[in-house]
């Protein structure tokens, strides 16, 4: 009975059969990689895009602004964004690549990628929306303090630095439920009864 | 050099074509599944070529692959993938109205949605049971000790034998 099963099991060929041209197949293959690698590129591309626009913006201030708050709150800025940046590559470079690892092991390694993840996620409110928030809260103020701009006007800008600081922490709590925890508890799962 | 890679891959694709199939269709929902699955296997088999030593058999290593593809697939980290990944080159027929001996389709059948009732590490690990690889290919390709893959595959085999038994 169990030689039956593996004839059974082996016996797909006569119900379906897999059918592909070679050349076409290689060609295929090349369009489809490219695709992906686009994929990939172009979305690390538009996070560094905005930190690459930020920089240059926030050192002019720095050069342009007179008022000496602002100016330091410019200089933060601009060190925060260099520092995302650099954060950024590190969590592509970590992205586990070999897929060519045994099943226990690729999923271990998911499984550290995700964690190490969740909780940079989970402390986002420290290093992700804090710095910025402080440093344009800051740079308002300078502008405020230097009577550049009316107390009506420095409120609102205000306001909308903390709607979307507000937004921000709760959309990265939104992300933690829904895409990490899911995941974890699936790989958690898988790698339980790996060791069963 | 992207020449031999070629050679050795499409090589080695007909000659395990229907076993990394037959791999997909028991983590797929059905044959459409079955198929786009199986094609996101080729592609990312394709993709780690540059990769293979040679260490362990080229099946061996492509089966590996097969399996941490299906596990993405299960941990929705290539959903987005799989809008842009099309192969109109290959095509999965299925002979199932041709088929002359009706039996063998409803055997497999039968035998492939027990196999889909069990959870993931015993579906690997009789999947590559069934495809006749020694405990210790298994063992190397799942990452299980092959005391554990020997256990494994036993208690599977019964759980699957009093299945299939049930169901006629």
């Amino acid at each position: 009975m169990e030689d039956e099963l593996i004839k059974i099991w082996q016996s797909s060929p006569k119900v379906e059969q897999v059918k592909f041209e070679k050349s076409r197949l290689m060609l295929d293959l090349q369009s489809s990689l490219r695709g992906l690698s686009r994929l990939a590129k172009y979305g690390l591309l538009i996070e560094q895009l905005a930190v690459v626009t930020i920089v240059p913006v926030f050192l002019y201030y720095i050069y342009w602004v007179p008022h000496l708050l602002s100016k330091i709150a410019s200089l933060w800025i601009v060190a925060w964004s260099i520092w995302y940046m650099f954060l950024l590559r590190k969590i592509k470079r970590d992205r586990p690549k070999e897929q060519d690892q045994n099943y226990l092991d690729y999923l271990n390694q998911w499984k550290t990628y995700l964690e190490q993840n969740k909780k940079l996620t989970g402390s986002a409110f420290y290093w992700y929306i804090l710095p910025p928030i402080t440093g344009c809260i800051l740079f308002a103020l300078g502008f405020y303090l230097g009577d550049a701009i009316g107390f009506r006007r420095f409120a609102v800008n205000i306001g909308i630095f903390l709607i979307t600081a507000i937004f921000t922490h709760f959309y990265f709590k939104w992300i933690i439920r829904t895409i990490y925890n899911p995941r974890l508890k699936k790989i958690n799962e898988l790698i339980k009864v790996m060791e069963e | 050099m992207e020449k031999d890679l070629e050679d050795i891959f499409l090589n080695a694709l007909e000659e395990h074509q229907q076993k990394l199939l037959r791999i997909c269709s028991v983590y797929a929902n059905n044959s459409d599944d079955s198929q786009d699955l199986f094609q996101e296997v080729l592609i990312n088999i394709w993709r780690a070529m540059p990769s293979f030593k040679g260490n362990a058999s080229i099946g061996t290593w492509m089966y590996r692959i097969t399996l941490n593809v299906c596990l993405r697939i299960q941990t929705r980290e290539i959903k987005k993938q799989r809008k842009i990944l099309r192969l109109s080159s290959i095509r999965v027929i299925n002979l199932q109205n041709e088929s002359r001996d009706n039996s063998v389709d409803e055997k497999l059948m039968k035998l492939r949605s027990c196999i889909k009732t069990l959870n993931d590490a015993d579906k690997a690990v009789i999947t590559l049971y069934l495809e006749e690889l020694p405990y210790k290919e298994i063992s190397n390709i799942t990452g299980l000790k092959e005391n554990t893959v020997a256990v494994k595959i036993k208690r599977v085999k019964t759980k699957l034998l009093n299945r299939i038994n049930g169901m006629s």
